[in-house]
């Protein structure tokens, strides 16, 4: 994104005069609460049409296969109890540092169980429901199909922090590990290599 | 709704068992019993059976226990784990006392309860609840037979033995010969027991009393193994913070940073897993799947934390006299505890509907 003598008038401004670093915090960690933080059911995210279409297709199965989605599908239910065990922490008023694991879980269950949905499906693998451009009014993980969301959750582990920076934040904040040297630190942002 | 957090009676149990280890079971005690004969600690198990009257939380009031729940018994196994303590915490007051509730055999109960006997299902170690176990021959009413694999069987008073008519049994272990193995695990080893013409009690039918004890188990090593990692992580992220390399502390590379922040992810899952199982088993809501879930995720965390901290620590961590080897082993013997996660993967997918092909 390029800036050039854009005038925006006070009025839009969010916070206080120095306060847009905190400002800009708060709505990635919203953003990160979105993406892993929603209230599921069991089989509530994306390995419950997975798992639909494993019941659904006896003729997909092979045995390679059910072993992966065994081992995901418990690995789905295990970070929806972290999940859970998390918004009752909140709920008894004592928050923990289990929020910043959530999208990190998230991401990477996302992308793991879509890819091997578009693998059990085999031949109809191949295909892809609808190529046209057009600006996506909502994020719409259930509606399309599996090659579709294989491909949109290769966002989850960009989108509001990429997963290593998340592991930095979690080995810093949360194990209170040293922060890797920066030469960045007392630089001004016009002088930076870029 | 499933309640995953813990209580403040359930944080005082916690750091009323951790005072008490922290003063009594130190690692270089831990490795020095595995070096004698004697590789239990009586004095241990005194304190916390009889002292604190651990051993009677699963037991109802009317049997001489406390009435409490798997959610507390839970909390002592997460601190026993954390120190890798050498009682039969698990196998008496879980497993051995699960076959007995089952059987409603009120004066064993008692006992076990008091902690002042201890019991052991001869059941082997490594069997997931619902596989088929091994039986001994009963014959004029005594019972002959070898069974192997046995969990704590060397401290063990009262052996509670299958028998080919589908029988449990009470045998007295002055009655039988217990052999120890040499186990990968010395923390909690295994013995054999030989019945020849032991003198039994029938107490009740094994099958539902075996299941029973064996599902109670395996959903409570899940927070046995939860203490496990937590100390392999902890331990691993404070060494690393003071080892220094290159002139700085070698917690700060990032190729360090980024697995020990996985493992904190795993090891914060594992808990939620852990108390899910506790939880369930003590409403009896959900139990099979709780289980089986808990136990396909935990052991292969609570190997991966001790694999991470032996590694971490560089030359130490593979030391005789740092701790890291007894929670290597211990863990990797957890993971055929009552059953590896495959197994009860394979509990999953029957409790679910996910059919192998």
């Amino acid at each position: 994104m390029f800036l050039t003598d854009v005038r925006i008038p006070d009025s839009r401004r969010l916070g206080e005069v120095g306060d847009g670093w905190r400002v800009a915090q708060t709505t990635l960690n919203n953003e990160r609460v979105a993406i892993g933080g929603m209230r599921l059911p069991r089989e509530g995210g994306m390995i419950g049409p997975a798992a639909a279409t494993w019941r659904e297709r006896p003729e997909l199965r092979t045995h390679d296969l059910h072993q992966r989605l065994l081992k995901l599908w418990v690995e789905a239910e295990v970070a929806r109890l972290t999940g859970e065990r998390l918004r009752q922490q909140l709920v008894a008023g004592q928050p923990g540092p289990e929020g910043a694991g959530m999208k990190l879980a998230f991401a990477r269950l996302n992308q793991e169980i879509s890819g091997l949905e578009v693998e059990l499906l085999g031949e109809e693998g191949l295909s892809y429901d609808d190529w046209t451009m057009r600006r996506p009014e909502l994020v719409d993980f259930t509606g399309r199909e599996a090659g579709y969301r294989y491909l949109r959750s290769k966002g989850n582990s960009i989108e509001g922090g990429t997963t290593e920076i998340l592991l930095n934040i979690v080995a810093e904040r949360v194990l209170g590990l040293p922060a890797e040297p920066r030469t960045d630190k007392d630089v001004a942002w016009k002088d930076l290599a870029r | 709704m499933t309640d995953l957090l813990y209580s403040e009676e359930e944080e005082a149990l916690r750091s009323a068992v951790r005072d008490l280890l922290t003063d009594h079971c130190d690692a270089a005690g831990v490795i020095a019993r595995t070096e004698s004969d004697a590789p239990h600690d009586r004095a241990l198990w005194k304190a916390l059976a009889d002292g604190m009257g651990l051993a009677g939380l699963l037991v109802p009031e009317a049997h001489g226990g406390h009435g409490a729940t798997h959610r507390e018994a839970a909390v002592v196994l997460e601190e026993l784990g954390r120190a890798v303590a050498p009682v039969p915490y698990l196998t008496s007051a879980v497993v051995a006392t699960e076959a007995l509730l089952a059987c409603e055999a009120g004066e064993l109960l008692a006992d076990l309860a008091s902690g002042r006997r201890v019991g052991a299902l001869a059941v082997a170690l490594h069997l997931a609840p619902g596989a088929a176990h091994r039986t001994v021959r009963l014959e004029d009413g005594t019972l002959h037979g070898e069974l192997t694999g046995i969990a704590d069987a060397a401290v063990a008073d009262v052996l509670l033995v299958p028998a080919e008519d589908g029988g449990l049994y009470a045998v007295e272990a002055d009655a039988v010969t217990i052999t120890p193995q040499v186990s990968l695990d010395l923390t909690r080893p295994l013995a054999t027991v030989t019945l020849d013409g032991a003198a039994a009690t029938r107490i009740g039918d094994a099958g539902p009393a075996v299941r029973r004890a064996l599902r109670a188990g395996a959903g409570l090593l899940a927070s046995e193994q939860f203490g496990l990692a937590d100390w392999s992580l902890t331990e691993t992220v404070r060494y690393l913070k003071e080892r220094k390399q290159f002139n700085r502390p070698v917690g700060g590379f990032q190729a360090l940073k980024h697995r020990l922040a996985q493992l904190w992810l795993e090891v914060v899952n594992l808990r939620a897993a852990a108390r899910n199982a506790a939880d369930a088993l003590a409403t009896g809501e959900d139990v099979d799947v709780a289980v089986a879930v808990a136990q396909a995720y935990a052991a292969p965390v609570a190997v991966h934390a001790a694999e991470e901290a032996v590694q971490l620590h560089g030359g130490i961590g593979m030391t005789w006299e740092h701790p890291a080897h007894l929670y290597l082993k211990r863990s990797k013997a957890d993971s055929l505890a009552y059953g590896t996660a495959g197994a009860h993967r394979e509990a999953v997918a029957e409790l679910v509907g996910l059919q192998a092909p």
